[in-house]
C-alpha cells in the first residue's frame, strides 16, 4: 500500500491536520498525533506494509512487538478508513 | 448625480487596502450601490494611503479568455449562478443569471483583475467581494461570514450557518449593553497582516445596512447553535479548527494552494485568540452569558 501523496498535513495551531474534501458540504479534517505523524512521513513515498510501520515503532518506541503490530494495523486501518492510501 | 455618472476609475479603502475599479459602466454601478460611498477615497487622498500597493479590478473587457472554466466551486445566490476554478492555471470566476441577464467573467492574473464589464448590483457585490478575497489571500486578509460586534474596543466574531441567529444575538448585545455597536453583520474583513488579529468592518453587510470603515483588534470567536438553554465553553484547538474555517471564502477550501493560505490565517488567529461555543436561546441571557464568559463581567 502507499500513501495518497495528494494529501497534505498542515500544522494548523499546533495540529497536525489533513483536509479532506468530500464534496461542496462536507470537509472532513484529520489530525496526526505524533506517532502518526512520525509513521506518515517515515513511509510516504513509498510502498509499505504493516510490517515497516511495526518496524518503525520498534526502532522508535519502547513497546514490544505485539503492541508495535497492534498499533500499526490501527493506523494503517485509519488511514484506509479516512481515504489516505492509495 | 450627473457629475459622478461619467466617473471612469473609483477608489476604495476597504480592508487597510485600496482597491481601485476601472470601467465606465461597472463604475457608475458599484457608485449607485449601498454601502461602498464610504469606503470611497479621492484621488486626492492617495498621499494618505501612501505606499499601499493598489489592488487593481478592471471590469471593461468585452471578452475574456475562451479556455473553458475547470470549475473546482459553485455557488447560487439571487437567482444567480456563480462560479470559481482556473482557466489553464489562471485563477477565474464566472456568473451567470438568465433572468437578470448577467454574464460575467474575471480571471486574476499579473497581479490584477480582469473582468467583463457588470451592471447587476447583487452580482457586483459578490464579484467585488470575490475579488477582494483574491487579493486578500496573498497577504493575509479575508471576507469572514460573521456578525460582529464591538464592545470596549475589541471585536467579537458570532459564527453559525445562515438562520442560526448570529443577527439576533449581537442584535442583543447592542441593544442591551452600552457600548456595544455592530461594526458588520455579513462580511467584514478579518485580517492577521499586522501579526494581531484584526477585524475591519466592509461593504458587505448581508440584509443589515451597516457599513464601518474602523477596525478593532479581535477579542473572541464564537461559534453559535441554536439550543433549549444557554451554555457556553472555550474549545479546544482542534474544535476551534472546525469552529473557524468554514466561515472564510468556502471556494478557496476546493484549490489546495488556496486553502493553505486560509489555514495560514486559521492558525495565525487561534494562536492569539479563544474560539468558544455558544448553545443558546435568543434572548437576553444568552448574551449575558457570552459578554461574561469573553470579557469576564
Amino acid at each position: 500500500m502507499r500513501i495518497n501523496e495528494k494529501i497534505k498535513i498542515r500544522n494548523v495551531a499546533g495540529e497536525q491536520i489533513a483536509m479532506l474534501h468530500e464534496n461542496n458540504l462536507m470537509t472532513r479534517i484529520v489530525a496526526f498525533n505524533e506517532t502518526a505523524l512520525y509513521l506518515w512521513n517515515s513511509l510516504s513515498d513509498k510502498d509499505f506494509t504493516v510490517d515497516d510501520a511495526t518496524g518503525l515503532l520498534l526502532e522508535r518506541y519502547d513497546v514490544d512487538e505485539a503492541t508495535a503490530r497492534n498499533d500499526a494495523a490501527k493506523w494503517v486501518k485509519n488511514l484506509e478508513d479516512n481515504g489516505l492510501l492509495i | 448625480m450627473a457629475c459622478s455618472s461619467n466617473k471612469r476609475t473609483v477608489r476604495y479603502f476597504i480592508g487597510g487596502h485600496v482597491m481601485v475599479v476601472n470601467g465606465g459602466d461597472s463604475v457608475r454601478c458599484v457608485r449607485e450601490m449601498n454601502g461602498f460611498d464610504v469606503f470611497e477615497i479621492g484621488e486626492n487622498s492617495i498621499e494618505k494611503h501612501d505606499g499601499i500597493e493598489p489592488w487593481i479590478v478592471n471590469l471593461d473587457e468585452k471578452v475574456l479568455s475562451l479556455t473553458p472554466l475547470k470549475k473546482v466551486y459553485e455557488v447560487e445566490s439571487d437567482g444567480i449562478t456563480s462560479r470559481f476554478g482556473f482557466r489553464g492555471d489562471i485563477p477565474a470566476f464566472e456568473m451567470e443569471s438568465e433572468e437578470r441577464n448577467v454574464r460575467f467573467n474575471m480571471e486574476y492574473r499579473g497581479g490584477q483583475i480582469f473582468g467583463t464589464s457588470l451592471n447587476d448590483a447583487d452580482a457586483m457585490r459578490f464579484a467585488l467581494w470575490f475579488a477582494f478575497n483574491l487579493f486578500g489571500s496573498e497577504v493575509g486578509a479575508y471576507g469572514v461570514h460573521t456578525s460582529c460586534v464591538v464592545y470596549e474596543g475589541q471585536a467579537v466574531m458570532f459564527l453559525g450557518e445562515s438562520g442560526t441567529g448570529k443577527s439576533t444575538h449581537t442584535r442583543l448585545w447592542y441593544n442591551n449593553f452600552e457600548g456595544a455597536s455592530l461594526l458588520n453583520d455579513d462580511s467584514p474583513i478579518v485580517s492577521t497582516e499586522s501579526g494581531k488579529p484584526m477585524v475591519f468592518g466592509s461593504p458587505w453587510s448581508g440584509k443589515t445596512p451597516c457599513y464601518k470603515t474602523q477596525s478593532y483588534p479581535l477579542k473572541a470567536v464564537v461559534r453559535l447553535a441554536q439550543a433549549p438553554e444557554n451554555k457556553m465553553r472555550r474549545l479546544n484547538p482542534l474544535e476551534s479548527i472546525t469552529a473557524l474555517f468554514p466561515s472564510f471564502p468556502p471556494a478557496f477550501a476546493k484549490v489546495d494552494e488556496l486553502n493553505g493560505k486560509v489555514l495560514d490565517s486559521v492558525s495565525e488567529i487561534l494562536m492569539q485568540v479563544p474560539v468558544y461555543k455558544l448553545d443558546c436561546l435568543p434572548d437576553v441571557e444568552a448574551a449575558e452569558l457570552s459578554r461574561k464568559t469573553i470579557f469576564g463581567k
